[in-house]
């Protein structure tokens, strides 16, 4: 089913995996959002019309390219269980 | 106003507590106390906090600021912090098992700012997981119930901070609100909350749910006790590129039981249409008449527009989400899993299916879609265009009127279970908020009176940095409400 | 190269002379230090952080695009661009887009290199701000071995400018010198400082014969380039020539080994969902900002060439070779008012300096602190007053870079010019001697002479003045002559 195909491949590009059991019910829930959402995507509007991603016209906000230190130890006590060496342990990437 | 469960002494509003704490500074250790007598009655059947501070830790923090000599503009607040907004050194879950521990190295603005002016965080209150949801039901923990009617939902995704404000286990609380969720939990709970204009508080440490459209406010149970704390953390952050350079005035001048000059109201058609409960539109009815006796002319307007707001609001809250979740991999902070040897797509896959709730991964897939190669001119950009018109809409609609008034809730609030199973009814409880933040605008809820014994919340909107008028109209409609 | 070789570039550029970080005020220093010390809310991706633009950054950002005649936008646009990754903190990168109504910094200009028998324009796509990633590194010594990996975020947000050129090249050598000159140019505005590792890098795509592109990554530096797409073109040449076919691919350019090999990462590959990013709304870049900027540029390579070749008189050539470095280029000026000769001075810079420091693989900067201005003023002064001849001349600025020795040294070890007429004969009569067929040759064809001229300076370690041993030979030749 392609919808199920669909999910699988949104699930690959977003590193959200759904359970086998709960695959179904998420698959029939997207659909009918995905309904909702197409109310938007029929819509015929002007091209010119220009898209609104922020209501925010403050003029931008820019920083001095000054130093200011973060405490070692506040950011250490956060990493610190994770650290070897120093450096964070992740997984794998070869 | 006041659920049950508070006493005369917990009821207390933020300038009689300070009034207080300037005469006899012993009066904030009787205060603290029976708040958290409170807590212990009623926290049990509530369960509005996932992290409640001990009491012995409040005092002393209590006593800190008495030795500054000024009790500061908040007197001494117990202020209940939504889980979502990050506090140094206590923790920050968001209502997800992801962050279940995650403890911060640092605190919001707005967080500062609060203790800087003498307020007291008591604790972190539940929440939808990550602000995903409306009824506090997708809190990866526990539900938190309405004070009013513990059967019923409190409202979301600020359920926590609503409920700890109407039960008095705190003065005010802070929650945040993307798409109705500092408004729809007042609203069910009785209680007053504001969403700011986007960019007036600061969002520097509020864990990001959809960043254009995420503001922090305040809830209290007066629109006195939601002014002062506007008044302390609103105002331009450096630290948030979306934060405005404006002048804050002091919030509390403007709420004062009279009209501050002539007001025009509207009423849009379209937010006490047919989805809307007949007793709900009865009290907002009842209030629009009673503010004609203050000279405040109400008129009705059309926006058709608004018929597209809540797919656009949620393709874009749900892109933007998508987005922001993506860095939640358990690797720098967060849940902890053995992933020794395991390649870093199996390993974070892992780590996210077992630290995200199904809502959460609902939408990061919706969210994944509606960006995607080829389908983003169809939804999201197409979503914000439908954002331009409605905020095109609104500009020209507030060029007329001063502000706008609707039921916050299409009903009052659902039992527990009632709604959460079924997404999209879960959405249309946000019909008549998401407007508002597509525009970025600000809004209040204020209780309008009581619809089958429940609390019915009036929502009063305006152009951007129109708190004060929002607030001078709220407190005519509580008088008017009091006075019933 | 007749191989039908198309290349296109894609540079990444640290602007190292920046203090902080490009949204976050974290020092920018990160060399050299201990791992995850220069790390704070906003780089670590913590919930909750937020970034915001380095001012400077977009000051440099604008003089780039004015020195490479871009056309700057209006406004400033950030987008995300997602993908997973441990060296990614928040699994996305903030870089810019040029889809969507959205347009990077600049886009549209072009650098023009000086090949010696011919120039060239290479048309600039486009010119992005963006964000580096941090450093992955692997326990113990075989990162193929390795469970795990180890992540370091000093480098996580450091201001990049990313310059993509339109695949105008048509030979390795071509791609090196422009990388080069971007190197200059980025140096000369004092944006990086190109010797600084990892500074400059470059993603390089070639195709050969109207066959797929293929993308090189991970190359440190133009030598590096050069040697890069040489390897890969003839790969790809050798295959087809064997009658097999060419992939759209990936590839990895492995200094150590000189090859390029397919690229692991394959799972980076894919839908990277770009969208405005939100936490960053379009900054205004108001033209009276572009023009101050314009007024204060300083001297810019193609600029300083021609007053160098004009003022020195030596050549558009050696100009253009010598401005292809700022640190060289600074070099010959602070010479040349030291001792002038400017004609001798970029000489020897441009045709032995350089040549020696390649070979001996030498950081251009240690090369310049060897054969510094005073010991290369000493050299020219030796050349001068004939202590030494030219070809004596090599060997001096070969030892001294090689050896850092100064001159004076060299000239005590008895290494200069044999002008002693005396000990000259001496050495031809044994030459004539020991090659009396050679001695033949020369009296018949007087072109033969230079056989014998090699062996006098062979025997002299290069130090005969030749001019002088020519004269010597054909005299005694002449006096060998059967009347």
């Amino acid at each position: 089913m392609e919808q199920v195909e669909l999910l699988k491949k949104l699930a690959t590009l977003a590193l959200v995996e759904v359970e086998e059991a709960k695959l179904e019910l998420i698959r029939r829930d997207i659909e009918r959002i995905v309904e909702m959402f197409n109310k938007i995507r029929d819509l015929n509007l002007p091209e010119d019309l220009e898209p609104l991603y922020t209501t925010y016209f403050g003029g931008g906000n820019l920083r001095d390219d000054s130093v200011e230190r973060v405490k070692e130890s506040e950011v250490q006590e956060l990493l610190d269980r994770k650290l070897e060496e120093g450096y964070v342990k992740a997984p794998r990437t070869l | 106003m006041h659920s049950p469960q508070c006493t005369d002494l917990a009821t207390i509003s933020i300038e009689t507590l300070r009034a207080r704490v300037e005469e006899d500074p012993d009066f904030l250790f009787k205060y603290i106390e029976e708040v958290y007598k409170v807590i212990e009655r009623c926290e049990e059947t509530i369960r509005a906090y996932i992290t409640l501070r001990p009491m012995e830790d409040v005092i002393k923090e209590a006593e800190g600021i008495l030795k500054r000599g000024s009790p500061g503009p908040l007197g001494g607040a117990l202020v209940a912090v939504k889980d979502n907004i990050s506090t140094k050194g206590i923790r920050t879950t968001c209502g997800s098992r992801m962050l279940e521990n995650y403890v911060p190295p640092y605190s919001a603005t707005v967080v500062k700012r609060i203790e800087a002016a003498g307020g007291i965080i008591i604790g972190k209150t539940n929440m939808d997981e990550f602000a995903m949801g409306s009824t506090t039901e997708n809190s990866s923990f526990f539900p938190t119930r309405n004070p009013w009617d513990p059967e019923r939902v409190p409202g979301g995704s600020s359920g926590g901070s609503a409920a700890a404000v109407a039960a008095c286990e705190a003065t005010v609380a802070l929650g945040s609100d993307t798409g109705g969720s500092i408004r729809l939990p007042a609203a069910y709970t009785g209680t007053v909350g504001l969403k700011p204009t986007y960019g007036l508080v600061s969002r520097y440490g509020l864990v990001a749910y959809a960043s254009s459209l995420d503001q922090i406010g305040p809830i209290g149970r007066r629109v006195g006790d939601v002014a002062r704390v506007l008044s302390v953390i609103a105002g331009y952050d450096p630290r948030d590129s979306t934060s405005l350079k404006v002048e804050v005035p002091d919030y509390s001048l403007f709420v004062k039981d009279e009209p501050l000059r002539k007001y025009r109201a509207v009423v849009v058609e379209e937010m006490v249409g047919e989805g809307v409960d007949r007793g709900v539109v009865k009290v907002l009815e009842q209030v629009v008449n009673k503010l004609e006796g203050y000279d405040i002319e109400v008129e009705f307007r059309s926006m058709p527009v608004l018929e597209y707001s809540l797919p656009a609001y949620y393709i874009i809250a749900m892109a933007e989400a998508s987005s922001n979740l993506a860095r939640y991999d358990g690797l720098r902070y967060g849940i902890h899993l053995g992933t020794e040897g395991l390649l870093w797509t199996k390993a974070y896959t892992q780590v996210r299916k077992v630290g995200f709730g199904d809502e959460v991964k609902r939408r990061i897939l919706l969210g994944t879609y509606v960006l995607s190669e080829g389908l983003y001119e169809g939804y999201y950009m197409k979503a914000a265009k439908v954002r331009r018109m409605i905020y095109d809409s609104f500009r020209k609609l507030f060029s007329e009127f001063d502000l706008a008034l609707s039921p916050t809730a299409p009903a009052p609030p659902p039992k527990l279970g009632e709604v959460v199973t079924d997404p999209l009814k879960l959405y249309s409880l946000d019909i008549n908020t998401v407007p508002i933040n597509l525009a970025g605008l600000p809004a209040i809820s204020v209780p309008g009176g009581v619809a089958g014994g429940l609390p019915v919340g009036v929502q009063l909107f305006g152009p951007p940095l129109s708190e004060g008028v929002l607030l001078n109209v709220a407190r005519i409609i509580e008088v008017i409400v009091s006075c019933e | 190269m007749s191989d039908g070789a198309i290349i296109g570039l894609e540079v990444h550029a640290q602007m190292t002379s920046l203090r902080t970080k490009l949204f976050c005020s974290c020092s920018s220093d990160y060399r050299g230090k201990k791992p995850n010390t220069d790390v704070c809310p906003t780089c670590l991706g913590l919930p909750g952080s937020l970034p915001v633009l380095n001012r400077v950054a977009l000051e440099k950002a604008i003089a780039l695009a004015l020195a490479l005649g871009c056309k700057i936008s209006e406004k400033l646009f950030f987008v995300r661009k997602h993908y997973f990754y441990p060296d990614l903190p928040k699994n996305y990168q903030i870089s810019q887009y040029d889809r969507y109504g959205l347009i990077p910094i600049a886009m549209n200009g072009s650098i023009t290199i000086n090949m010696g028998s011919y120039s060239k324009v290479v048309r600039i796509r486009r010119i992005n701000i963006e964000e580096d990633t941090g450093r992955i590194v692997y326990p113990g010594s075989s990162p193929l071995g390795s469970t795990y990996s180890l992540v370091d975020y000093n480098r996580a947000g450091i201001a990049l400018l990313e310059i993509v050129t339109e695949p105008d090249f048509s030979s390795p050598r071509e791609a090196r010198v422009f990388l080069e000159k971007l190197g200059s140019i980025l140096e000369h505005l004092d944006i990086t400082d190109t010797s600084l590792e990892g500074s400059l890098r470059a993603d390089a795509n070639v195709s050969v014969a109207g066959g797929p592109r293929v993308e090189i990554k991970n190359i440190g530096s133009p030598k590096e380039l050069e040697k890069a797409l040489s390897y890969e073109i003839t790969r790809q040449l050798n295959i087809l020539r064997s009658g097999g076919t060419l992939e759209r691919e990936t590839r990895h350019w492995i200094k150590e080994r000189g090859i390029t090999v397919p690229s692991r990462a394959k799972e980076l590959e894919g839908d990277y969902r770009y969208f405005p990013d939100p936490d960053l709304p379009p900054v205004s870049i108001p033209s009276e900002l572009v023009e101050s900027i314009r007024r204060k540029l300083p001297e810019l390579p193609d600029l300083r060439a021609r007053r160098l070749a004009k003022e020195y008189e030596i050549g558009d050539y050696m100009a253009s070779v010598l401005v292809l470095s700022k640190k060289l280029c600074d070099h010959f000026e602070k010479t040349v008012k030291l001792c002038g000769k400017p004609k001798i001075v970029s000489s020897i810079l441009v045709n032995e300096f350089l040549r020696w420091v390649d070979e001996l693989d030498l950081d251009l900067s240690e090369g310049l602190a060897r054969l510094n201005s005073e010991r290369l003023c000493r050299i020219v002064d030796y050349v001068e007053r004939g202590v030494i001849s030219v070809k004596l001349l090599k060997e001096y600025v070969r030892r001294v870079i090689s050896e850092d020795v100064d001159p004076e040294r060299i000239v005590e070890s008895g290494m200069t010019t044999l002008t002693s007429i005396e000990d000259l004969e001496r050495v031809v009569e044994e030459v004539f001697r020991e090659y009396p067929k050679a001695v033949e040759d020369a009296r018949r064809d007087p072109k033969a002479i230079n056989f014998l001229v090699g062996q006098v300076m062979k025997k002299t370690k290069g130090r005969a003045d030749p001019k002088l041993t020519n004269e010597i030979i054909l005299r005694r030749l002449r006096e060998y002559e059967p009347s």
